[in-house]
């Protein structure tokens, strides 16, 4: 509704509708009576013929006031808009009239609202974002657990998976599988048998898989009847995604047979977009026969189950916790007292995004802090400008305006300010959000998810309104509270300025390097934490090694022929020119996963009821050390006598000889992995290696001959790495080495060929990627907090420039003048330093868990990080000091 | 009263008083007296019901209303007729005339053919 604007001075004389409307209905009723009188009547006759014409009264004015009540209100509403947009536009001509500040002002609000939408983005589609299946909340993960060792999640055997599944309190349903790599060498395409071969990350599941997690195939059917079970027809499900970028989304997919692994599968499901379990593109069936069960003590099941309605988790845990107290008791030889056998449940979210939380949160926490900074430099600049605008103020109060209208005034400015910041802060946050996904997506899970959403859009909107109100209300408070006659009657801006003003600044300014000093610390922690995880023993050399990850297939290599082929790889690697030593490994440091194994030894009779030193058992070939730099210390390396025919041998790390054989020497003794098979003679001790991650401590680890296992197993491992390593950069030989693969065997699958400093920088992707965000929040932090202090000292030296030119003419010397404007910087960055680090003591605490060898009140880092910032209001406050003591005295006298 | 005598009255009247203002501004008695005059005393409106339709026409931004001195100087509310009022009173004039050529072709037709 446009109202012009005239239409409000209407009101300064018609305040009170009712008196207006008496007085018109008075006039026309008078007019009547007096036109009777003039005609001859009496004034009691002209006044009932009056009356009589006019109808009734009461009526008329009731309907009147009726009528009234409703345009008031509706003007009332209209004028509401009128000043919100005379605001609007008062504050774009404040604002464009002052670019300079503006400009500052909009970039730093940008910067701390852009952080923020970055990082709640990152949380909203991380943490708070439900898993795409119907009722998420109640998708659990199963685990067993160990508690006597300390091992809380664990895969799950046969007998275990069916007593959970059976759980009827906790569980409506429960779902067993495992990962399947398989590899595709036909069916590719419509017209040819034969393909490429190509790796597809592949999930072995019970059929219950998609009935548990709520999904139908979007195309074709679930797996039904005994499908996976030994001779019923082979089948396979795939995955939109797959079949969107394997296949092109070729509907005749449906129904095709895919070769994999060397068996051929009918494609009989096609799943809906958006199904993420371990990133598989395919699964198969897995059929567990409950007639002939694999022990309690083969674990390799994970188990996904939904909870029934109403079951919380924790109650799941209970009915879990009884059940396994029961199955210790029934399941006497199974479960020993000392190995705790327990399980765990945890929501499936949870276990998704498992530890990234502290880290986002500890994100979340520095962005908070960095949008204070922000909002204390906007804040301080507006207290500045307001100064400058005292006297507009005081003319207006002095005219009339009440003080809620020009608070309203000021506020608008201020909301103004913020909104543009927001915009550009999303943008920042967009542009930002590409540069995260950069960085690495694979640091953290469901990163792919994120994205600027209704719900982000809200928060940021909540953010800028908060924001605004933040650094507005105070400053606009100031202003408005001001006394207008002191501010009217001194000529320009008086000399004893309300010092109550300045100390709000000051406060503010304090504040904010308090604040830069809690998140600057938070960082340089971070960076310590990883320097030392960076430059951690990790036991071995990984410059210049490359790592080929293979799989050969069940179906066409038995144990022996596996063990052959791996050889016969090795030796053609090692012969070529430039390639230095080449061996094999069923797992690589820094991310090997466990895979332990009981061991007996001999001449110790095998404690009942206490659990066994339990290993992990790598398989590898000869010249794995060397290919490695990994030293052996003690006794000898694999070597050439070592034939796949021969005593079996074994070398264990220093932490396995340690705890096995803690006073004696380890060489010479006999182990062995179960009664069915031979001794293993110990030959070796190899230095500890930071297998499982450079953070972990090194596990106790046992290295045998992976065709010495074929040998006497029968069977070996046929997913292995080759390693060769070489003087020069380890991926100049990818290509050759993947031609040396084909060349043995054309129909082998490369899972990926990655250098081993590569494997070991995504080892920590994590770390560094939490450690290089909080560190750009902290250099944002830090430079806030230098424009702050160098603004207030600035503007505190400018407003002095007559004192100081005073001082000047006065006999004083520059370096006094220096040391008192540079002392009082230095006064406000003490109270600040102060503040942040007792601020920083209580605020480290929470990266505890993110901090490796850094403790999180590091002497060093608290000593360092104060000293640095205090440098920089330093230097922040003695640029305006030398300005102002190079102004020549007679000009500073002069001005103004 | 019937309810859509009401109405056909409210509307009637609504025409009239903005056709009377379209000779200039005037106040709820001259609008009155000027109707009077212009009828012959005709139509016997009800002076008083003039100002809830005046007001409701103000409302609606058809008129709008200053304060004066009338002619034997008293304070008086003067109305003046809006664009709209104006717009507004056009196309009132000529649904009028249509319906009334209408009504009286009945009434001076010839009876059923």
């Amino acid at each position: 509704m446009n109202v012009p604007a005239w239409r409000r001075y209407l009101r300064f004389w018609s305040t009170d509708l009712r008196a207006d409307l008496d007085d018109e209905l008075r006039f026309h009723v008078e007019s009547r009576v007096a036109e009777g009188v003039a005609a001859g009547m009496t004034p009691d006759a002209a006044r009932a013929e009056a009356m009589r014409r006019f109808g009734n009264v009461d009526r008329v004015r009731r309907s009147c006031e009726e009528i009234d009540a409703l345009y008031e209100q509706e003007r009332r509403r209209a004028d509401m808009w009128h000043a919100v947009l005379q605001d609007l536009r008062f504050a774009g001509r404040a604002l464009r009239r002052s670019p300079g500040f503006t400009l500052i002002a909009v970039l730093t609000l940008a910067l701390g609202i852009g952080a923020n939408t970055a990082i709640f983005s990152v949380v909203n589609g991380v943490l708070l974002r439900p898993l795409p299946y119907p009722e998420p909340d109640r998708l659990v993960r199963i685990f067993t657990a160990y508690r006597g060792s300390g091992v809380e999640r664990y895969a799950v055997s046969q007998p275990e998976f069916l007593d959970y599944k059976g759980l009827a309190a906790a569980f409506a349903n429960a779902a067993a599988f495992g990962g399947a790599g398989l590899t595709l060498t036909g069916g590719c395409a419509a017209t040819t048998t034969a393909c490429e071969p190509e790796r597809v990350r592949g999930i072995a599941a019970t059929r219950d898989l998609f009935p548990v997690l709520g999904i139908t195939p979007a195309r074709g059917r679930n797996f039904e009847g005994d499908e996976g079970r030994q001779g019923s027809e082979p089948v396979v499900i795939i995955t939109h995604e797959f079949w969107q970028n394997r296949f092109g989304g070729d509907p005749s997919v449906l129904g095709r047979a895919l070769t994999l692994n060397g068996i051929s599968r009918r494609v009989v499901g096609i799943l809906p977009a958006g199904v993420e379990l371990e990133r598989a593109e395919a699964f198969i069936p897995m059929f567990i026969n409950p007639d002939s069960l694999m022990g309690r003590a083969t674990n390799y099941l994970r188990v996904v189950a939904r909870l029934q309605p109403n079951v919380s988790v924790d109650q799941a845990q209970r009915e879990l916790n009884a059940l396994t107290r029961r199955s210790n008791e029934q399941y006497r030889n199974a479960y020993p007292a000392s190995m705790g056998y327990g399980a765990t449940v945890i929501a499936m979210r949870d276990e998704i995004v498992g530890d990234v939380r502290p880290a986002l949160l500890i994100l979340l926490g520095a962005v908070g802090l960095v949008l204070l900074i922000a909002c204390a430099n906007v804040a301080n600049l507006l207290l500045a400008r307001g100064e400058a605008r005292q006297r507009e103020i005081a003319v207006r109060l002095a005219l009339g305006a009440s003080r809620r209208r020009i608070l309203l005034q000021l506020l608008t400015e201020s909301t103004v300010l913020a909104i543009i910041g927001a915009v550009g802060g999303v943008l920042l946050a967009w542009w930002g959000m590409k540069g995260l996904l950069a960085v690495n997506p694979q640091a953290i899970p469901r990163l792919d998810e994120i994205r600027i959403d209704g719900a982000v859009g809200v928060m940021t909107l909540a953010l800028t309104v908060f924001t605004a109100i933040l650094f507005g209300l105070a400053p606009a408070l100031q202003l408005v509270r001001g006394d207008t006659h002191a501010s009217l009657k001194d000529g320009s801006r008086g000399g004893s300025e309300s010092s109550q003003r300045q100390r709000f600044g000051r406060a503010l300014v304090a504040a904010e390097i308090a604040l830069a000093v809690v998140v600057v610390i938070g960082a340089a922690l971070l960076i310590r934490s990883f320097w030392v995880l960076r430059n951690v023993d990790a036991g071995f050399r990984a410059e210049g090694v490359l790592a080929v990850d293979l799989v050969v297939p069940g179906s066409r290599y038995d144990g022996q022929k596996t063990a052959a082929f791996y050889q016969q790889l090795v030796d053609r690697l090692a012969a070529l020119p430039g390639v230095q030593v080449a061996a094999a490994a069923s797992d690589l440091p820094p991310a090997a996963g466990g895979n332990n194994w009981d061991i007996e030894i001999a001449g110790r009779p095998r404690p009942s009821g206490q659990a066994s030193p339990s290993p992990n058992l790598r398989m590898v070939t000869r010249n794995y050390f060397p290919a490695l730099d990994i030293a052996v210390l003690r006794g000898r390396d694999f070597g050439d006598e070592d034939l796949a025919r021969s005593a079996p041998v074994a070398v264990i790390n220093e932490t396995l000889a340690k705890a096995v054989w803690p006073n004696a020497s380890a060489i010479g003794q006999q182990v062995r992995f179960s009664s069915k098979l031979p001794w293993f003679t110990v030959v070796g001790v190899a230095r500890d290696v930071r297998s499982m991650g450079l953070s972990e401590p090194p596990p106790a680890e046992m290295f045998v001959l992976h065709d010495q296992i074929a040998t006497v197993a029968g069977d070996t491992e046929r997913a292995m790495y080759a390693v060769l390593r070489t003087a020069t950069d380890p991926l100049s030989y990818a290509q050759t080495a993947r031609r040396v693969v084909r060349e043995l065997d054309p129909d082998l699958a490369i899972i990926g060929i990655r250098s081993l400093p590569e494997m070991v920088g995504l080892s920590v992707a994590r770390p560094r990627f939490t450690m290089l965000l909080l560190c750009v929040f902290a250099v944002v932090a830090f430079a806030l907090a230098a424009v702050g202090v160098y603004g207030i000292m600035s503007y505190a030296v400018k407003r002095r420039t007559r004192e100081i030119g005073i001082r000047m003419a006065l006999g004083a010397r520059p370096t006094d003048v220096v040391r008192l404007v540079v002392g009082q910087g230095m006064r406000l960055a003490m109270t600040g330093v102060v503040v942040g680090v007792v601020g920083a003591a209580l605020a480290t605490r929470l990266l505890t868990r993110l901090l490796y060898g850094v403790s999180p009140t590091d002497p060093a880092t608290f000593a360092a990080i104060p000293v640095l910032l205090a440098g920089v209001a330093f230097i922040a406050s003695w640029i305006p000091a030398q300005r102002a003591v190079r102004t020549d005295p007679t000009l500073a006298l002069r001005e103004e | 009263m019937a309810a859509d005598t009401i109405e056909l009255l409210q509307g009637t009247l609504d025409v009239l008083i903005l056709k009377t203002l379209s000779w200039g501004p005037m106040h709820g008695y001259g609008i009155a007296r000027w109707l009077q005059h212009t009828t012959d005393d005709v139509l016997s409106i009800e002076e008083g019901s003039l100002y809830p339709a005046l007001h409701r026409m103000e409302r609606r931004r058809w008129i709008a209303s200053e304060w004066g001195l009338s002619e034997n100087n008293r304070r008086a509310k003067y109305y003046t007729l809006t664009t709209e009022g104006r717009r507004q009173l056009r196309a009132e004039s000529s649904t009028w005339s249509v319906f009334s050529q209408a009504v009286s072709k009945v009434l001076t037709a010839n009876g059923p053919a």
